[in-house]
């Protein structure tokens, strides 16, 4: 009998468990491609605010700017809610790095079930991603997973200005 | 002392229960095996020089008289020459428009589809992946689990400042950039390779 009381409280923790992961998993991570896609939509208004100089204090700053410029003002919002944006700028080479880190994960252990994409964006264009677990940020030798070249910026910038 | 033994009887009849429920359901639900029938698809890929942007369409049929909610996941080629596909999106085209959310669990992009009664549903799932070499690849073996073949299929290459090498699946000239194969109660043996340079 005892035995039988183990095995029901071992199988309570493990139905505990399981649907505390479909909750996490289903419930608390965001759709993956949402946060590239608002990436993608506010790249060009961050590498202008860079060669404005001024790094991450200034896309503080212009923060109303940011929000106000775009057409989905959601997709920054929405952005800023779930990563943590880092504005690395040398305005002598003007060259520049963005990091999106992601801030938002399960709690332990669930956070080992699910992962969220780290991005990494320099001035070329070149978007590196990793997938990670806990707020880490994108490594510099990370794959390229996006390239944007000067038309999709120039295509970006003027649906913007639609 | 019979109406203890009830008690704890019943005490372990819940957890009993809920997890036969979740085994029953998790291979459903997590699509490790088909409910729905997997009956057409129809693959554009654009190649663009550097990469490759995918538009599939499928079709899927509920022949059960009942609802049922069946799990996909999308099968991605990664290697170390083919970065992980982004912007990997879902949506249902008929009967009703709907995006779905997609979402990364246990290194899969994964989502779930609600079917009525012998509903037959159309799905479109887009990605881009960056390539480094002139190639890549859209794999088609995951048909099998399906366990049926497929009824109809139609795989395009849309050329895009490029121009189609090799296919190792014939391919016929659609129009003007375009290249294309058919194929009627297809079960694929092998996944569809192909290379292309830039012009």
């Amino acid at each position: 009998m005892g035995g039988g009381v183990t095995v029901a409280r071992i199988l309570f923790l493990i139905s505990i468990f399981l649907l505390s992961f479909s909750e996490s998993a289903l419930a608390n991570i965001p759709p993956s491609p949402q946060s590239l896609l608002a990436l993608i939509s506010i790249l060009p208004i961050m590498i202008l605010l860079t060669l404005l100089g001024g790094g991450y204090s200034i896309l503080k700053r212009h923060n109303h700017v940011l929000i106000q410029s775009g057409k989905k003002p959601w997709e920054l919002r929405r952005l800023q809610w779930t990563y943590e944006i880092e504005l690395d700028s040398a305005r002598q080479d003007r060259g520049f790095k963005i990091h999106l880190t992601p801030t938002r994960f399960p709690l332990f252990p669930y956070n080992y079930f699910t992962s969220r994409p780290s991005y990494l964006v320099d001035h070329a264009g070149n978007i590196r991603m990793v997938y990670v677990h806990r707020k880490t940020q994108c490594p510099m030798d990370a794959p390229v997973v996006m390239r944007l070249g000067n038309d999709e910026i120039q295509q970006i910038l003027s649906k913007m200005h639609q | 002392m019979n109406a203890l033994n009830g008690q704890k009887h019943q005490m372990l009849l819940g957890p009993y229960v809920c997890l036969l429920c979740f085994v029953f359901a998790f291979p459903f639900l997590s699509g490790l095996y088909p409910i729905v029938r997997f009956n057409e698809e129809r693959i554009d890929i654009h190649v663009h020089p550097g990469h490759v942007r995918v538009e599939g369409q499928y079709v899927y049929k509920n022949p059960l008289p009942f609802p049922v909610v069946q799990g996909f996941s999308i099968p991605l080629p990664v290697d170390q020459h083919h970065p992980r596909p982004v912007m990997v999106s879902a949506k249902v085209l008929s009967p009703k428009e709907k995006l779905l959310p997609v979402r990364y669990i246990l290194e899969k992009y994964r989502f779930e589809m609600a079917f009525r009664a012998n509903e037959e549903v159309c799905v479109t799932v887009h990605y881009r992946q960056q390539t480094r070499a002139h190639d890549a690849c859209y794999i088609l073996t995951t048909t099998k689990p399906w366990r049926r073949p497929l009824i109809h299929g139609t795989y395009r290459l849309i050329q895009r400042g490029v121009q189609v090498r090799s296919s190792n699946y014939a391919l016929q000239t659609y129009e003007a950039g375009a290249l294309i194969f058919h194929k009627t109660n297809f079960m694929p043996e092998k996944d569809w390779h192909f290379t292309w340079e830039a012009v």
